[in-house]
């Protein structure tokens, strides 16, 4: 009874807000589009490799027109746009028209139904193809120069009704992010053991924006990248010490856009001695790391002469 | 000759009671815990006479705080002498330079670390008299210390060595009673606690970190001949 009465607590939030269908939202598992989502590149691919979901989560809650009760059964229709649709008017709500006459109309992408379409709240779609959600709007991954809002919006359609007989919707926006951000415009870079630490990056840029750094050998072959940095502070592995590298650093904004390489300067790795290293090298034979035992006896050896010492005393 | 077995006997139980009235009285401290620490440079150049200078090249020559933590139990007390404890102390002290290249000495870009986590076992007098008997709020005291710095020098995080070094040291220090401030306040925590001194201590220590002079090791004294600490010592 008890486990049963803690149970009823915990769920009770959650039964509230699937009886409470509210603000009609569509909420996203990623705020943003970039350049190679839109292009759909593969993950770990292009210059720099960089990870990138291609598929985006939608999960809604949608606002039922005042005279209908939502019923099981029925069917989702997800909708995109370059502009606002109609389905966060105060009347005439529709999915199927933009809000403003002379604006592009709104594309079908898909229709969940079934199991989805038991619950007008927190029902979590399907993965949609961001490149095409982003294909709605005109010149989506070669306009470069300036950012996109895409327009989404769920239609419900109660069970037997049209594509047209929508009774609920749920309105959201998506940033098709594809203006790359300027590349650093300078950076150092300190020599390590087979490495080379790359800092002080300047130029323009947000202060959330993350860099990675790549070094490739002089002459030809496979460049070596630095892991992200949140700072400009990366360090590049696995390198030749005395080999000349061409470096470069990207940036990358907070929407995973890379930037250009940055202009390429060359780092030399070099051996270097840490303490135990410098010390041995400046003095052949160094410090007894077995030593221990050695200096417990000689500790015991004086205690015991101490005693003896005070016998003869007395 | 009854009578005098009766003497003696008696005579040896004043004698053998005596002690133990005196402890009862005193409260029978348990012993002591303090914290605290102060700046040290390990003397590892100093084998060199100035021909190299491998950890100034690194570390450069600014000391980084050690940190320690002793506890001593109380195994001699008395009124008017004091009392004595045997303890053991343990600590961190860790360092970070650039490792250097060998072909010239520069530092490069790659991060050197040296630590050092010190443990010793100590004996310590503490002229506790001075505060319970004369009440002035200053306990001076004295400990000798057999030490074993165990440490492991990093290059970019990854282990280059490791080992310690076994030494002694010898410490004096004054500790200023705090229970004074605040009479009530210390006769609370002695009740409730069991806490019977609160002290701030400054002591200087003389050590000798050096695997006793082999020829193998090297040098972990204190660079600057005597290593300060303060802290707060607690008496139970």
């Amino acid at each position: 009874m008890r486990r049963a009465l803690i149970m009823l607590l915990l769920a009770a939030p959650a039964l509230a807000h699937a009886q409470t269908p509210s603000a009609g939202s569509i909420l996203f598992d990623s705020q943003t589009i970039n350049l190679r989502q839109c292009l759909r590149t593969p993950s770990g691919t292009g210059v720099p490799p960089l990870m990138n979901e291609l598929d985006v989560g939608l999960t809604w809650t949608v606002d039922l027109d005042d005279n209908v009760n939502f019923q099981a059964g029925g069917r989702f229709r997800l909708y995109a746009s370059p502009a606002e649709t109609k389905g966060s008017d105060d009347e005439g709500r529709s999915c199927t028209q933009p809000r403003t006459g002379g604006q592009a109309t709104p594309t079908f992408i898909r229709e969940y139904t079934g199991t989805d379409a038991n619950s007008a709240s927190m029902l979590f779609a399907k993965d949609v193809e961001m490149n095409t959600l982003a294909a709605v709007v005109q010149n989506a991954c070669t306009n470069t120069s300036e950012d996109a809002t895409i327009y989404l919006c769920v239609a419900w359609i109660p069970p037997n009704g049209s594509d047209t007989a929508e009774r609920g919707w749920a309105t959201g926006t998506i940033r098709l992010d594809r203006v790359a951000p300027a590349p650093p415009a300078s950076f150092n870079i300190e020599p390590g053991d087979g490495r080379l630490r790359i800092t002080g990056c300047t130029g323009t840029g947000a202060a959330e924006d993350d860099f990675i750094a790549a070094a490739t050998p002089e002459g030809g072959g496979t460049p070596q990248y630095s892991s992200r940095g949140e700072d400009c502070d990366l360090r590049i592995t696995g390198l030749t010490n005395r080999a000349n590298y061409s470096v470069v650093v990207y940036r990358i904004d907070t929407a995973n856009n890379p930037s250009a390489a940055s202009a390429a300067m060359t780092g030399t790795p070099v051996p270097s001695d840490d303490l135990w290293e410098h010390y041995d090298g400046a003095e052949e034979g160094g410090c007894n790391t077995g030593a221990g035992a050695a200096g417990i006896l000689g500790a015991l050896s004086l205690i015991a002469a101490a005693a003896a010492a005070r016998r003869r005393k007395s | 000759m009854k009578l005098r077995i009766i003497f003696a006997v008696a005579a040896v139980s004043v004698l053998a009671v005596s002690p133990i009235a005196r402890a009862q009285e005193l409260g029978n401290k348990w012993g002591s815990v303090e914290i605290g620490g102060g700046p040290y440079i390990p003397n590892i150049d100093d084998e060199f006479g100035g021909t190299a200078r491998p950890y100034h090249d690194i570390f450069g020559g600014e000391p980084a705080p050690m940190f320690r933590l002793h506890v001593g139990k109380t195994i001699l007390q008395s009124r008017m002498l004091g009392a004595l404890e045997v303890g053991f102390k343990t600590g961190f002290w860790s360092k970070s330079g650039r490792a250097v290249n060998p072909d010239n000495g520069q530092p490069t870009g790659d991060r050197a670390r040296f630590t050092i986590v010190p443990t010793s076992l100590t004996l310590t007098y503490r002229a506790d008299f001075v505060y319970e008997q004369l009440r002035v709020p200053l306990i001076p005291y004295g400990r000798v210390t057999a030490e074993r710095y165990n440490w492991w020098t990093s290059k970019e995080d990854e282990w280059t060595e490791k080992g310690a070094t076994n030494g002694w040291s010898a410490t004096a220090g004054v500790g200023l009673v705090i229970d004074w401030m605040d009479p009530d306040a210390a006769r609370d925590l002695e009740n409730e606690v069991g806490i019977a001194h609160t002290i701030l201590y400054f002591d200087v220590t003389k050590s000798k970190v050096d695997d006793f002079g082999s020829d193998e090791s090297w040098d972990l004294s204190e660079k600057n001949k005597l290593f300060w600490s303060a802290g707060l010592m607690v008496v139970f």
